[in-house]
């Protein structure tokens, strides 16, 4: 799972998880680093079991799981940098995780369809994401989305088309000649 | 420029749909698993290989949608389809390619494309 992109989507989908709402992902690029910020308001932690959420293989579900926080903890690390978390228990949770702009810092990948996909798997939940980079800023904002189409879904397929355009064009802004990195 | 007003029109063009078609009842539902194992076996691809072939053919009564783990790790990227009356199938190894022949055959031919599933000798 080495590209930055993947690592939004497993926070996302810990709050998800976690039963959120609404989950805001901000991720600010600079000559120096990579900063990626995901807020929930799910059901948040104990601050004993922040502590083990990161450092452990502790898990709370079914499976061979508790692999997610360590792995992106670990690889922003290799970097220089490192992943915080803060937590409370029935309000929410924040993990931001700084990486070093470097030969161990792992790709974007395809950001995009990252955010497609969350918007519509999860279209009972609201995302806002927002990608910085160099003062460019772009946005994505589901409940934006859902108030000006309702009552048709955000899966229509006119309405996912629509977000896939969008979001090319978007990222192309923000990256430049540098889109084929990021887009499909 | 992608513009908001785009996303009226869509909407006034689906609810002209909506009429023709009423409610459409017979939901079919595609799980794909996005835990921690999912997403590195390549989750992401399959899910928007699906999505994008859904999109493709103006199919709309079928919803893609995250699940959690089924603890089958080693057969990720895992999707489970479900047709209402049907026994629900369970997809394992997924690649982008095996999702566009699964809404071929399973959506829109209505046969299980055997060879993919669970317990299946290739
Ligand atoms: N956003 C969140 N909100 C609440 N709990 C979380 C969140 N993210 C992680 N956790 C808790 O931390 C545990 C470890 O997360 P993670 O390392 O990603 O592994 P996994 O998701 O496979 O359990 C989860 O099982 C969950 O209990
Ligand atoms: S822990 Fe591997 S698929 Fe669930
Ligand atoms: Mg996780």
């Amino acid at each position: 799972m080495n590209e930055l992109s993947l690592f939004v989507l497993e926070l996302a989908e810990n709050s998800a998880e976690a039963g959120a709402l609404l989950v805001k992902a901000e991720v600010r690029l600079t000559p120096e680093s990579v900063e990626i910020t995901v807020t929930d308001d799910g059901k948040g932690m104990t601050a004993e079991q922040s502590r083990d959420a990161v450092n452990t293989d502790y898990t709370t579900k079914l499976g061979r799981r508790g692999r997610g926080l360590p792995l992106i903890k670990a690889a922003a690390e290799k970097t220089g940098g490192g992943l915080s978390l803060s937590s409370r228990a029935k309000k929410g949770t924040r993990v931001s995780v700084r990486f070093i702009k470097n030969e161990y810092c792992p790709p974007m990948g395809d950001i995009n369809s990252v955010i497609r996909i969350l918007a519509i798997c999860h279209s009972d939940m609201d995302f806002r994401f927002e990608i910085e980079q160099s003062g460019k800023i772009m946005t994505f904002d589901t409940r934006v989305i859902k108030e000006r189409i309702a009552p048709a879904k955000i899966s229509c397929g006119g309405v996912s088309a629509w977000i896939r355009e969008y979001l090319n064009e978007q990222t192309e802004f923000i990256f430049g000649g540098a889109a084929n990195e990021i887009t499909c | 420029m992608k513009s908001l007003a785009e996303l009226q029109a869509i909407r006034e063009k689906t609810r002209l749909q909506l009429n023709l078609r009423h409610e459409s009842p017979d939901n079919v539902s595609i799980k794909v698993g996005l835990a921690t194992c999912g997403i590195e076996a390549g989750a992401r691809e399959v899910i928007c290989a699906f999505v994008d072939e859904l999109e493709k053919r103006g199919i709309e009564n079928v919803t893609v949608t995250a699940m959690g783990c089924i603890d089958k790790c080693d057969k990720e990227p895992v999707a489970v389809v479900e047709v209402p009356g049907e026994e629900k199938v369970t997809y394992v190894n997924m690649t982008p390619e095996k999702a566009v022949r699964v809404i071929e055959e399973h959506i829109v031919n209505k046969k299980v494309v055997a060879e993919y599933t669970d317990g299946a000798t290739v």
